[in-house]
């Protein structure tokens, strides 16, 4: 227990909100310069723990105990608390707590859009917590966060000038990989992107230079080409700054990247914690396998690196769902020449306040009947956008979009409604798209009595079998969404889908906002109900390791433009773009050999 | 869209809107079955005379006819009647009643300091009072401040004005006597009169309106409240003050911005009850007077102010938005 070493120190620990335990008997071990990763499924009380100790988990009550133990450090006058001795989180009083909200410990937030105020600057909002904690100029300079040359230190006591913050500010986003500070200084969070974002509030979460950093998902919103630069931040400021960081994510490709420990958390208790490799070579906890089970693997990266590593696991053939080929064959999509849905030099162009912005560059796509088309790209490449167009919820600037033979346009025909209804849609969120206040069955059933004229015993059955379908009890369709858990509400939002038997199904992301083992039994749902009903599917995913296992036919989108398509075995294991490799490259493998290797050619290159 | 455009626009709109009031005004009060120049004819009326009035108000025209006239009157004046017995209304001619012998312009100017005073000073305590109500109801959520708070505000959106009024003459003015009952003294003459005066009107204007901020800021408060970034700002170690008053209330202002601007428009157009019960003789009054003489000059003129009114107040409203909300509206 009294590892004098750690930075922080969970020990059994708890967090309950009245009466409703979330965690029970957590303990970590925060290091310096090391990243601990606490992992497991939503809910699981992994942010909980984290926030409730700084105090910022509303209303949560702790028991147990968390120490911070950093180093002595230079300090301002009345600062008691950063003196050498120990802190005792839990307990503490607001004051004091405040006190090492910051300045001891940095946090970095999942959303960085949400995370910044919208009306403040963000130079403003990063000087703030620098003012907050007051620090004399003196130690600005003399912390850990060494300045290139001196910052303009004044002789007197009390707060630093407006001009000494600024130039920390600027410092600390240079530092952060922004290469044009004093714009990003002057800019609303509105003006950046979320990769921007998330290095300033990492430079916020740094500023005053705190001994821990809690990162909760600090990825999750960014596209993979984005979060390599963020994971490659948050590991240097455990390796240059010696920060103890503790890294809260789902994704074990993260962990797998990263981490040097990991701690696994399931149902508010700690299963198991070990060092990253025990971890995943040698996982003891039956949870612990279950999730590394449940993470898709992208057999084309993995078959990229080293072949030492390719021989450790295995065979494509031990694939969890067999190999992707073995998927794609197995549809009869193969042989079909019919279109389910085909664009022809489809161009959207989007004008707002005098510019114009493309959002599809004239994209020539053919999805054939029966067959799963899956589409990759980073956000705002124009993936949605094509799903719009052939909905009919967005027009073309020029060129053409079919489904089922038919041309699509937004004029609201009766033409229109016929092809509309030959398209099923799942999005990415079924919280969302599922209405709150109607039944499962209401919902399941209203693309049928919209576009049908059955009868309402003939809809009530297939209601049924439609619940039947996507494997969930007859009896669902009295319940309400909120009665669902995620990957139930999600089957729903399936079974609406496929009510009418579309000829092309329009999957949105489907898995994004499930859990791992929930989104491996979704997918394998998707796979089975493609092959009873024989539609054609267009998957938007910006996991290639999903789209991998799923789908047939591969089209990599960029900045609205098709850049490359083709089968997806030959598009992943052989791309020939290098905007493909380079997605295949970002996408963290849940392998910390394969990771490390790749972080090691990275940062030769 | 560059401001200057945006401005043009909505200027664009106003005026649109305005005209289209204006017509409506005029279909409901010229081209119903009823004479206006019945009104104005007095009793008994011969038929001459009928026909004389007819003429002198510009009735016997074809309906667009008389709404060009009207509507020219307002940018260039206007002149009824003929020879010796004319009367010009001086532009903007709004109308002119000639149970006052004033043009309508005249008239709502000569009201209007009344309304202004009773309506801004409302404002200011309105303002003040609803959104602290609001927000030590929102930080206290779920305490019996909370619901004591509300329940309050409540009470103050139900409560008829002139209750309020009534209620609020009765106890200060009869029981205590400490307050005058009505009356109003023009600032320039003597400002403390002039608030003394206007206190217990501002009160009771202020205290249907404040009801509404009251739970306008506590709703959009507590959301505020919930946002990542109020989080964020905790997480730099900001003290709850700083966190509340800055990060909280500067996303609070733009829906009070908007619904205050509504609220100032709808009043300065006559604050018909308030002035009523406490005698002040606003905008609100002159208006209320005209209806019960059936002076439909009068009637249409005020009406269309109060639109204008309304309408400006709603401008200025959007254009502050670009300056009050970084997101809105280019900033370079």
């Amino acid at each position: 227990m009294a590892n004098t070493s750690a930075a922080l120190e969970f020990s059994d620990h708890s967090v309950s909100f009245g009466a409703r335990t979330i965690t029970e008997g957590v303990s970590l071990e925060l290091v310096p310069g090391s990243i601990l990763a606490l992992v497991g499924e939503s809910g699981s009380g992994k942010s909980v723990t984290a926030l409730a100790a700084l105090g910022l988990a509303g209303s949560a009550t702790q028991t147990g105990s968390v120490r911070l133990t950093g180093p002595e450090r230079p300090t301002g006058e009345g600062r008691e608390a950063r003196q050498g001795q120990d802190t005792e989180l839990v307990g503490l009083t607001a004051k004091a707590l405040r006190r090492v909200r910051g300045a001891r410990v940095g946090v970095v937030f999942q959303e960085p859009m949400g995370a910044f105020n919208p009306m403040f600057r963000l130079g403003h909002q990063i000087a703030e917590a620098a003012r907050a904690h007051g620090r004399e100029p003196a130690a600005a300079g003399g912390a850990q966060t060494t300045l290139p040359e001196g910052t303009p230190t004044s002789p007197t006591e009390g707060a630093e000038s407006d001009d000494s913050i600024g130039e920390r500010v600027r410092q600390q986003l240079l530092k952060s990989g922004l290469h044009n500070p004093d714009q990003v200084m002057r800019a609303y969070p509105h003006e950046l992107s979320g990769g921007q974002l998330q290095r300033a509030m990492i430079a916020l979460a740094t500023i005053n230079s705190p001994e821990v950093l809690f990162a909760d998902e600090p990825t999750t919103a960014l596209d993979v080409t984005v979060q390599t630069g963020i994971l490659d931040l948050l590991r240097r400021q455990a390796a240059e700054e010696g920060q103890a960081v503790l890294l809260i994510t789902h994704d074990m490709g993260v962990v797998a990247d990263i981490a040097d420990r990991v701690a696994v958390m399931k149902s508010g208790r700690i299963v198991e914690t070990g060092a990253v490799r025990d971890i995943f070579d040698r996982p003891k906890s039956e949870y612990t396998r279950e999730l590394l089970d449940a993470v898709p693997r992208l057999n084309a990266a993995i078959a990229a690196s080293t072949a030492e590593v390719n021989d450790r696991l295995g065979s494509p053939t031990e694939h969890p769902y067999g190999s992707a080929t073995a998927w794609a064959e197995s549809s009869p999509a193969a042989v079909s020449a019919v279109l389910a849905a085909e664009l022809t030099a489809a161009t959207v162009v989007h004008r707002s306040s005098g510019r114009q912005v493309t959002a599809m560059d004239s994209v020539d796509l053919a999805i054939p009947a029966g067959s799963i088309t899956g589409l990759v790209g980073e956000s705002g490449s124009g993936k949605s956008t094509i799903a719009n167009v052939l909905t009919g919820g967005q027009g073309l600037t020029s060129g053409r979009a079919f489904v089922d033979g038919g041309r699509v346009s937004t004029r609201p025909t009766r033409k229109q409604r016929r092809l509309r209804s030959e398209i099923g849609v799942v999005f990415q969120d079924p919280r969302g798209s599922l209405n709150p206040r109607r039944s499962v069955g209401a919902q399941i059933a209203e693309p049928m009595r919209v576009h049908t004229d059955r009868g309402r015993r003939d809809i009530e059955a297939q209601v049924t079998s439609l619940l039947d379908d996507v494997r969930l009890p007859g009896d669902f369709a009295g319940r309400y969404p909120h009665e669902l858990s995620g990957g139930q509400r999600q089957r729903v939002a399936i079974a609406r889908a496929l009510a009418l038997g579309p000829k092309l199904l329009i999957a949105d992301e489907p898995t994004s906002a499930l859990d791992v083992s929930v989104q491996r039994g979704v997918l394998r749902l998707l796979a089975d109900l493609h092959e009873i009903h024989e539609f054609a599917c267009l998957f938007i995913s910006h996991d290639l390791a999903v789209v991998e296992q799923l789908a047939s036919t591969v089209v990599v989108l960029q900045r609205g433009a098709i850049v490359e398509q083709g089968p997806s075995s030959q598009v992943l294991m052989n791309p020939s773009q290098g905007y493909t490799r380079e997605l295949i490259d970002s996408a963290p493998v849940p392998d910390p050999e394969v990771q490390a290797a790749r972080r090691a050619a990275r940062l030769a290159a | 869209m560059s401001r200057a455009k945006f401005v043009i626009y909505r200027l664009l709109g106003a005026l649109i809107v305005l005209l289209i009031v204006a017509a409506a005004c005029f279909a409901i009060f010229y081209l119903m079955p009823s004479n206006p120049a019945q009104y104005s004819c007095g009793k008994p009326c011969s038929p001459d005379r009928l026909a004389e009035v007819e003429r002198y108000l510009g009735v016997d025209q074809a309906w667009w006819k008389q709404l060009f006239d009207f509507l020219r009157g307002i940018v260039v004046g206007r002149d009824f009647g003929a020879g010796a017995a004319a009367i010009h209304c001086d532009a903007p001619c709004f109308g002119y009643s000639f149970r006052l012998r004033d043009s309508v312009t005249s008239l709502i100017l000569s009201r209007l300091p009344i309304t202004v005073s009773l309506t801004l000073g409302a404002a200011v305590l309105w303002a003040i009072g609803g959104i602290a109500a609001g927000l030590i109801a929102a930080l206290k959520r779920g305490t019996a401040t909370d619901n004591v708070v509300m329940g309050a505000a409540i009470t103050g959106i139900s409560a008829p004005t002139y209750l309020l009024g009534l209620l609020g003459i009765l106890l200060f003015g009869f029981t205590l006597n400490v307050l005058p009952i009505g009356g109003y003294v023009p600032l320039t003459e003597n400002p403390a009169m002039w608030a003394f005066h206007l206190i217990l009107p501002w009160i009771v204007l202020a205290i249907a309106n404040a009801a509404i901020y009251a739970r306008l800021t506590r709703g959009q408060m507590l959301e505020v409240m919930s946002q990542d970034y109020i989080r964020t700002a905790r997480a730099k170690g900001l003290s709850e003050p700083v966190v509340i008053g800055k990060h909280g209330l500067r996303n609070l202002v733009l829906p009070l911005t908007t619904l205050f601007a509504i609220d100032i428009g709808g009043l300065l157009g006559g604050a018909v009850i308030t002035e009523k019960v406490f005698g002040l003789g606003g905008v609100g009054t002159l208006l209320l007077e005209a209806v019960s003489n059936l002076d439909i000059q009068v009637i249409v003129g005020v009406t269309l102010f109060a639109a204008a009114i309304v309408v400006i107040a709603n401008l200025l409203a959007d254009l502050s938005y670009s300056i009050l909300d970084p997101r809105i509206g280019a900033r370079h």
